[in-house]
C-alpha cells in the first residue's frame, strides 16, 4: 500500500458536522495537524474504521476499500491518544493478548511479537509489568501492539503526549524509522512531532482541511515571509498579531513574526520557516480548503 | 479460540487483583460455611431455602464484578483499540462475559460439591432430590449471580460515570430475594412484583416446605432466563449501535431469535403455574370476606362411578366423568356442586351435550338443558384447570390433593373452607364423598412417584371404590410399611420410620374404646395406610386441620416448619392422638354436617381428656381451651355450661363412655341449637345423679 486516499469525508455526529468535505492522500509519513477540536481524533477513528464516515470514501491504490471494515482492520495498526493496558500483565502478555485478538496463529506467535519488541527496544523489558514501565516505555508498547501483524498503515494519535524530551526525541525516531516500511499517519497538536518525523502533513481546523502537502514544499511556499527580530517589552505589544514565537534573552525578546503593515517599522532578518511558522501562518492566514 | 485466550487473559487480571479472589473465595466459604452449619441441625433442605443471604452477597458481588470488568476496559481506553482489531472488542467482551460465566459455574460445582459432602447421610436415599439440589443451586445461585453479572456488565457499557452505582443498588435492591421488604404485595394487588422480579429464593422468609421440596419449575428457570436474555439484548443493541458488531442478516437473526425467545420466557412467565409461594394470609383473607349466607346442604345425588384424568404440568388440569343420579324429591332445571374457586371450569357437558354454568366462589351451578326428575341420571363431564394456593399442590413437582379437599367436584353445597368468626382461625371443609364409588383414575404425573389411597392398577393407573374420594401425594416422599401399615412421609423425615409402632399401638388401644363403647355409628380402625404430611401451613393455629379420617387411609398431618422430626411421635405423641381423635369425631364427614365448629372444638376436648384418661395418658385439653379464651362469644354465654361440664367431668358418669350422654352429645354436633341442648341435656344428666 503506497496511498491512501480521502475522499469527500463528512462526519456527523448527531447535528453537529464534526469533519466537513476532507480530501487528501496519505502517504509515506503523514501528520495530521491541528488544534483541540479540530476533528483529528474522529478522522482517525474513521481511517481505523472504528467509525464509519457520514459520507465519503477512502481507498488504497491496492484497491482496499474503507467500506470493507474488516479488510482495512487486518491493514491497521492504531496506537490510541491514551495508551495503557491491565496494569499487571508483562509486556510479553500485552502483545500476547493483542496478538491474539489479531488472529495471529500460534506458529507465527512468539517470532511476530520478538520482532516486534526488537523493532521497539523493549526485549530487555519484555517481563516487565505494565505497571512497571515509565511513559516511554509505554508508548513503545503501544508502538508495539500496533506493529503486530505486521499492519500496512500504522496510526499514531498525539504520539509524544505525557512523554519527557528524551523520550519525545527517542520515539519520534522510532517512528521515522517505522515509516521506512509502510505509511504511518501521526495525529497531533505538536507541531515538533510532526516536523520531525513527518514528509507529508494536512492541517485541520473547525473539521476542515487548512492546507495538505509535501513538508518541504509547503515551506518552502512561505520562504522569505518569516522574519526575526530582536524586541523590548514595550514594542512587542505592536506585534501582537504576527508573533509566530517569542523567546526571552535577558532585558530583550527574540521574535519570529509574519510581516504586515504594523510590522514594517521592524528591520527583522529573513529566517528559513519552520512547521511551528508554517502553522502559524496558516491558521492565521491560511484559507481553509 | 481467541475468546477462550480473553478469558484466560482477563481471569489472570482479576486474580492478580488479589481482592477479588478474596471476594470469590469468602463468599464460597460462607455458603460452605452456611451448609455445614445445616448439616449439624439435619436440615438438608433448610440449608438451601435458607440461604438466601448467599444470594444476597453474591448478587452484590457480581453486579460489581460485572461493572468492574468494563470499567477496567474502560480506564485503559481500550475499548477504541480493541475496536480497532477486526472482532477484537467483541472478542474481548466475549472473553468478559466467560470470565463471570466460568466462575459462577465453578461456584455452582463448588457449592454442590460440598453440600453433597456435608449432607450425604440425609439425602443419599433419594437420588431425586441430590438431582433438585443441584438443579436449586444452578438456579438460585448460578442463574441468578449470572443475572447480575449480565445486569452490571450492561449497565457499565451503557452508562459512564457514576450514575452506574445507583443503578446497580436499585437493581440489587429489585432482583434480591430481600426485595420483599420494598415490594410485597398489598392484599388487593393483582401481580406479585416482588415474587416477578426475585432472582433467588421465591420464598426467602418461608422454611423448607419437605413435601413440596425445593422450588424449581419451569416457570422460575423461564423467569431466569427472561433476566438473563434482557442484559444480552441490551448488549447486543449496544455493539450494532456502537458498530462493534456489523449489522447483517446473520447478526439480525440471532437478533430475533434471542427476542422471540425473551417474549415467550415472558409469556410464559406471566402465565405461569403452580409455584411455591409464602402467602398463606391471601386464602385466609378470601376466605374472611367470603359469602357463606346460604345453607350446606348435601345435594340429593348418588354418584357410583367417577372416571378421572388428570394432568399436572404447569398446575391442575383435570378432566372428569360421571353418572349421577338425581335423588331428590322435586323436579330441577340445576345441579349444584362445589369445586375449589382457583379451579376454573372450562366446559360441562350432560350426555354429551355442552350445558351453561356459573362458578361463583367455591360454588358451582350448572344448569340444565330441561328440568329432571328423582331418579333420572345424568352423564356429566367436566374440564378444568387452575390451583395456585400453597394449600394444596398439583404441578410438575409436587402433588397434595387430600379426599377432604374438594379438587373433585363436590355434591356438598360449601365452601372448602371457612374462617371462624370467633377465632379467625382457617377451617378446612370436609368435602369427603361418603358414597362408596368406583374410581377409575389416569394420571400422568410427570414428576416424582404419585401415592394414593386407591390401589395402582398400572402405570399411571389407579382405581378402586372408596368411601372418601382420593387422596393423591407426590414429591419429596417415600413409602414405609411397617406392621403392615404403609406410612407415606417426606424422605427427609426417615428416622421417624422406627417411631411408627409408638403411635400405632396407643391409636389401637383407643380405637379399641371407641368401638367397644359404640361411641361413632361406625367402627373406626388405624388404616393401613397413613399419609404423614406437613401440610399445616403458617396460618394453621389449628392443629387439627391436618388430621382426616378415611376407613382406607389417614392423613396425619403436622406444620411444614417440621424438617427432621427424630422421635418425633414420642414427643409430641399427646399432640398426635388429640388431632387423630379429633379426625374420628369431627373430621369425619359420614357423621353428618358440623354446625358450629365451637360447639365441635368444645366436644372434641372434652371426649379428648376421657379418652386418653382411659389409656392412662394425661390430658388437659378442655382445661386449655378454656383457657385459649376459643369459647367466649355473645351469642351463647358459656359460663353456666362449663361449670355444668367441670361438675360433670369430675363424675364417675362421666368416665363411662358407653354411656348415652356421649352419643346424645355426639348428635348435638350436627344440630341446629347446640349450646341450649348441651346444657339441657347436662342438666338431665345431674338429675339423673
Amino acid at each position: 500500500m503506497k496511498i491512501i486516499h480521502v475522499k469527500n469525508i463528512q462526519k456527523r455526529f448527531n447535528k453537529e458536522l464534526v469533519l466537513n468535505d476532507i480530501n487528501f492522500d496519505i502517504k509515506g509519513s503523514f501528520g495530521l495537524l491541528g488544534p483541540n477540536g479540530a476533528g483529528k481524533t474522529t478522522l482517525i477513528r474513521i481511517l481505523c474504521s472504528i467509525i464509519q464516515p457520514t459520507n465519503g470514501e477512502i481507498y488504497a491504490d491496492n484497491q482496499l476499500n474503507w467500506k470493507d471494515s474488516n479488510a482495512v482492520k487486518s491493514n491497521v495498526g492504531y496506537l490510541p491518544q491514551t495508551f495503557s493496558f491491565f496494569k499487571n500483565a508483562s509486556v510479553y502478555r500485552v502483545l500476547e493478548y493483542i496478538a491474539k485478538l489479531k488472529g495471529i496463529s500460534k506458529s507465527e506467535l512468539t517470532n511476530e511479537i520478538t520482532q516486534v519488541l526488537e523493532e521497539t527496544n523493549l526485549m530487555l523489558q519484555k517481563d516487565k509489568k505494565v505497571k512497571q514501565l515509565s511513559g516511554g516505555m509505554l508508548r513503545r508498547l503501544g508502538i508495539a501492539q500496533a506493529l503486530l501483524g505486521n499492519p500496512n498503515l500504522l496510526i499514531v494519535d498525539e504520539p509524544t503526549v505525557g512523554l519527557d524530551i528524551e523520550e519525545r526525541v527517542r520515539f519520534r525516531q522510532l517512528l521515522r524509522k517505522l515509516g521506512k516500511d509502510r505509511i504511518v499517519l501521526i495525529s497531533s497538536h505538536i507541531v515538533e512531532d510532526i516536523e520531525n518525523t513527518c514528509d507529508h502533513i494536512c492541517i485541520l481546523k473547525e473539521g476542515k482541511v487548512v492546507v495538505t502537502g509535501e513538508l518541504n514544499d509547503l515551506l518552502a511556499s512561505i520562504d522569505g515571509k518569516v522574519k526575526e527580530v530582536f524586541l523590548s517589552s514595550e514594542q512587542l505589544n505592536t506585534l501582537s498579531n504576527e508573533i509566530i514565537s517569542i523567546k526571552e534573552l535577558g532585558s530583550e525578546y527574540k521574535v519570529r513574526y509574519v510581516p504586515s503593515n504594523n510590522s514594517n517599522l521592524f528591520q527583522g532578518t529573513s529566517v528559513s520557516p519552520t512547521l511551528e511558522d508554517f502553522y502559524v501562518y496558516n491558521m492565521n492566514h491560511g484559507d481553509i480548503q | 479460540m481467541n475468546i477462550l485466550y480473553s478469558f484466560k487473559f482477563l481471569l489472570r487480571q482479576l486474580y492478580l487483583s488479589y481482592f477479588i479472589p478474596i471476594a470469590y473465595i469468602g463468599l464460597l466459604i460462607y455458603a460452605s460455611l452456611g451448609f455445614y452449619i445445616y448439616s449439624l441441625e439435619g436440615s438438608p433442605g433448610n440449608a438451601l431455602t435458607s440461604s438466601s443471604t448467599v444470594v444476597q452477597i453474591g448478587a452484590i458481588a457480581y453486579l460489581l464484578l460485572g461493572v468492574y470488568n468494563v470499567r477496567l476496559s474502560d480506564k485503559y481506553d481500550l475499548k477504541h483499540l480493541f475496536s480497532s482489531i477486526k472482532s477484537g472488542y467483541i472478542t474481548h467482551q466475549m472473553g468478559s462475559l466467560l470470565v463471570g460465566i466460568i466462575s459462577i459455574f465453578i461456584i455452582v460445582i463448588c457449592t454442590f460439591s460440598f453440600y453433597l459432602l456435608v449432607m450425604w447421610k440425609y439425602i443419599y436415599i433419594n437420588p431425586s432430590f441430590i438431582v433438585d439440589v443441584f438443579l436449586y443451586i444452578s438456579l438460585y445461585y448460578g442463574l441468578a449471580f449470572l443475572v447480575c453479572y449480565l445486569s452490571g456488565f450492561m449497565v457499565a457499557t451503557w452508562i459512564r460515570g457514576k450514575f452506574v452505582f445507583p443503578l446497580i443498588l436499585l437493581i440489587y435492591v429489585l432482583m434480591t430475594p430481600l426485595n420483599f421488604m420494598f415490594l410485597r404485595r398489598s392484599n388487593n394487588s393483582f401481580f406479585a412484583w416482588d415474587k416477578f422480579l426475585n432472582v433467588g429464593e421465591p420464598n426467602p422468609t418461608m422454611a423448607f416446605h419437605p413435601l413440596y421440596g425445593l422450588s424449581i419449575s419451569h416457570d422460575q428457570l423461564a423467569k431466569q432466563l427472561l433476566f438473563i436474555c434482557i442484559p444480552i439484548l441490551l448488549l447486543f443493541i449496544y455493539n450494532v449501535m456502537h458498530g462493534f458488531l456489523q449489522k447483517n442478516k446473520y447478526i439480525i437473526i440471532t437478533f430475533c431469535l434471542v427476542l422471540i425467545f425473551t417474549i415467550s420466557c415472558l409469556v410464559s412467565n406471566l402465565n405461569g403455574g403452580q409455584i411455591l409461594l409464602d402467602n398463606d394470609a391471601e386464602l385466609h383473607n378470601y376466605y374472611k370476606n367470603y359469602d357463606i349466607t346460604h345453607s350446606w346442604e348435601q345435594q340429593p345425588y348418588k354418584i357410583n362411578e367417577m372416571n378421572i384424568s388428570l394432568d399436572t404440568k404447569k398446575n391442575l388440569s383435570a378432566e372428569v366423568w360421571y353418572s349421577l343420579i338425581y335423588e331428590g324429591q322435586t323436579a330441577t332445571n340445576e345441579l349444584i356442586f362445589s369445586l375449589f374457586h382457583e379451579l376454573k371450569v372450562k366446559d360441562v357437558l350432560i350426555d354429551k351435550k355442552q350445558v351453561n354454568f356459573n362458578q361463583n366462589g367455591d360454588r358451582l351451578k350448572i344448569i340444565l338443558n330441561g328440568a329432571i326428575e328423582r331418579n333420572e341420571v345424568l352423564n356429566i363431564s367436566l374440564k378444568y384447570e387452575g390451583l395456585k394456593t400453597n394449600f394444596y399442590f398439583a404441578n410438575e413437582q409436587a402433588v397434595y390433593l387430600p379426599s377432604y379437599f374438594n379438587w373433585l367436584p363436590s355434591i356438598y353445597d360449601k365452601p372448602s373452607f371457612i374462617v371462624l368468626n370467633e377465632s379467625n382461625l382457617l377451617q378446612r371443609v370436609n368435602h369427603q364423598l361418603t358414597q362408596n364409588v368406583a374410581y377409575n383414575l389416569v394420571f400422568k404425573h410427570r414428576g416424582k412417584e404419585v401415592y394414593s389411597n386407591l390401589p395402582k392398577t398400572e402405570k399411571d393407573e389407579w382405581a378402586g371404590k372408596s368411601f372418601s374420594g382420593i387422596t393423591l401425594a407426590s414429591g419429596l416422599l417415600d413409602v414405609y410399611t411397617k406392621n403392615d401399615t404403609q406410612w407415606v412421609i417426606p424422605f427427609t423425615w426417615k428416622d421417624i420410620v422406627d417411631d411408627f409402632p409408638t403411635l400405632e399401638a396407643d391409636v389401637q388401644k383407643l380405637t379399641s374404646i371407641i368401638n367397644s363403647s359404640r361411641l361413632l355409628p361406625t367402627e373406626v380402625s388405624f388404616p393401613k395406610k397413613i399419609f404423614f404430611l406437613p401440610n399445616l401451613n403458617t396460618v394453621d393455629r389449628n392443629e387439627f386441620q391436618g388430621t382426616w379420617y378415611s376407613q382406607d387411609h389417614l392423613i396425619l398431618g403436622t406444620h411444614v416448619t417440621v424438617e427432621y422430626p427424630e422421635e418425633y411421635f414420642t414427643t409430641y405423641k399427646n399432640n398426635f392422638l388429640v388431632n387423630i381423635i379429633n379426625s374420628f369425631f369431627i373430621n369425619n364427614a359420614s357423621l353428618g354436617e358440623i354446625t358450629d365448629y365451637q360447639f365441635a372444638i368444645l366436644y372434641r376436648a372434652f371426649l379428648t381428656d376421657i379418652l386418653l384418661e382411659q389409656i392412662n395418658i394425661p390430658s388437659s385439653e378442655f382445661q386449655q381451651l378454656l383457657e385459649s379464651g376459643q369459647l367466649q362469644s355473645d351469642k351463647h354465654p358459656i359460663d353456666d355450661l362449663v361449670s355444668q361440664l367441670n361438675g360433670f367431668k369430675n363424675s364417675t358418669v362421666s368416665k363411662d363412655l358407653s354411656s348415652s350422654f356421649y352419643k346424645e352429645w355426639a348428635k348435638l354436633l350436627h344440630s341446629n341449637n347446640p349450646w341450649e341442648s348441651l346444657k339441657n341435656l347436662l342438666e338431665k344428666v345431674e338429675d339423673l345423679n
